[in-house]
């Protein structure tokens, strides 16, 4: 069940941090960086835009479903491809976490590893005095923290 | 509710959060008070500014650790945040439960009282001006003040009053302004 990508994006739709890992035939090809930007403020916009086509009477459906940690309610939630999925998991502050993973990674695995890489996010860049809010993050620990977390898990 | 949320915060508090000698932590931001004061030629109004503002970054950082410990989702009324910051909030990272009280009638605005201060323990203040101007643990004010605004609650925060200063409590005071509903990220509401 391997991971192939995560994103971090700010409140504001920037992308804040991503990171592809090697995994054997993984179905995402390496981009060069603007082309990451574009898919991050593309699925910032799009999440907000099916927030908005969410059918009232879907809301049930999706209320049932939602995690009490996922702010995330009535937004794109996952993107089931033939080769991959996308998660979107948004915290009340509005961060959002994404993960690019293999196909048989269900909701409930995502959602505990993103709240894995939220963890490393809120102990080792936000308490990181020279990190500035809503600034790319480009640190060594968190690099380390994040790939540990991910292997820990295709492992 | 409040049993709840008082068990989680003590949850939280025994096997989540890591602990430092509280004297070493009264001692440090003592020293920072006092360094803060020489610094600014016993300017207390802007030792107070200076204090605020060390909170409010603190706090903006802060609110994702808190979010990411408790796994809580957004408080639906003001009563229940105060619930919150009280037995879930200052508990796991002071390990202190102020009281909630003083509500208004229109319940936008309520009253903090500290029983017990950490920040405040072994602290004298001189009687000088700094007596009379000096809130010194203003620091809490701006924490308050950056962790609610990132959840986006817009709120006054200040002490109304300070047992180091003789008064009878120590009170901090939560007042909300509007709760700023442009600024909800996509997909919650």
């Amino acid at each position: 069940m391997p991971i192939y990508s995560f994103y971090l994006i700010s409140k504001s739709g920037s992308l804040l941090y991503q990171k592809d890992f090697h995994s054997q035939n993984s179905p995402i090809s390496k981009q060069n960086s603007n082309d990451y930007l574009v898919i991050a403020s593309t699925l910032h916009g799009v999440h907000a835009i099916a927030s908005k086509l969410t059918p009232e009477e879907a809301m049930g459906n999706y209320e049932k479903s939602r995690l009490p940690t996922n702010s995330n309610r009535f937004g794109l939630q996952c993107i089931t491809t033939a080769k991959f999925k996308i998660f979107i998991h948004q915290t009340t502050t509005g961060l959002k976490l994404i993960l690019f993973t293999s196909n048989d990674v269900s909701l409930i695995q995502a959602t505990q590893l993103q709240g894995q890489l939220y963890k490393s996010y809120a102990d080792y860049v936000l308490k990181n005095p020279f990190y500035r809010l809503d600034m790319p993050i480009r640190f060594r620990l968190f690099d380390d923290k994040v790939l540990t977390v991910v292997t820990g898990y295709n492992a | 509710m409040s049993k709840q949320l008082k068990q989680l915060g003590d949850d939280i508090w025994k096997n989540q959060v890591e602990k430092i000698n509280s004297e070493l932590f009264t001692l440090t931001y003592g020293s920072v008070v006092a360094q803060l004061c020489k610094d600014l030629d016993n300017n207390y109004d802007q030792v107070n500014n200076e204090l605020y503002k060390m909170g409010y970054n603190i706090g903006v950082r802060l609110i994702d650790e808190f979010l990411q410990k408790t796994q809580l989702s957004r408080c639906t009324n003001m009563h229940e945040t105060a619930e919150v910051v009280s037995k879930i909030g200052f508990k796991i990272f002071l390990n202190i439960t102020p009281t909630v009280s003083h509500w208004t009638a229109d319940n936008k605005s309520f009253g903090l009282i500290l029983v017990e201060n950490p920040l405040a323990d072994f602290v004298e203040l001189p009687n000088t001006e700094a007596r009379k101007k000096l809130w010194y643990s203003n620091v809490l004010c701006g924490v308050l003040k950056g962790c609610l605004e990132m959840v986006q609650l817009d709120c006054d925060v200040s002490f109304l009053q300070d047992s180091l200063k003789g008064d009878e409590n120590t009170e901090i005071r939560v007042k909300l302004n509007k709760i700023l509903k442009d600024e909800i990220p996509a997909g919650e509401e």
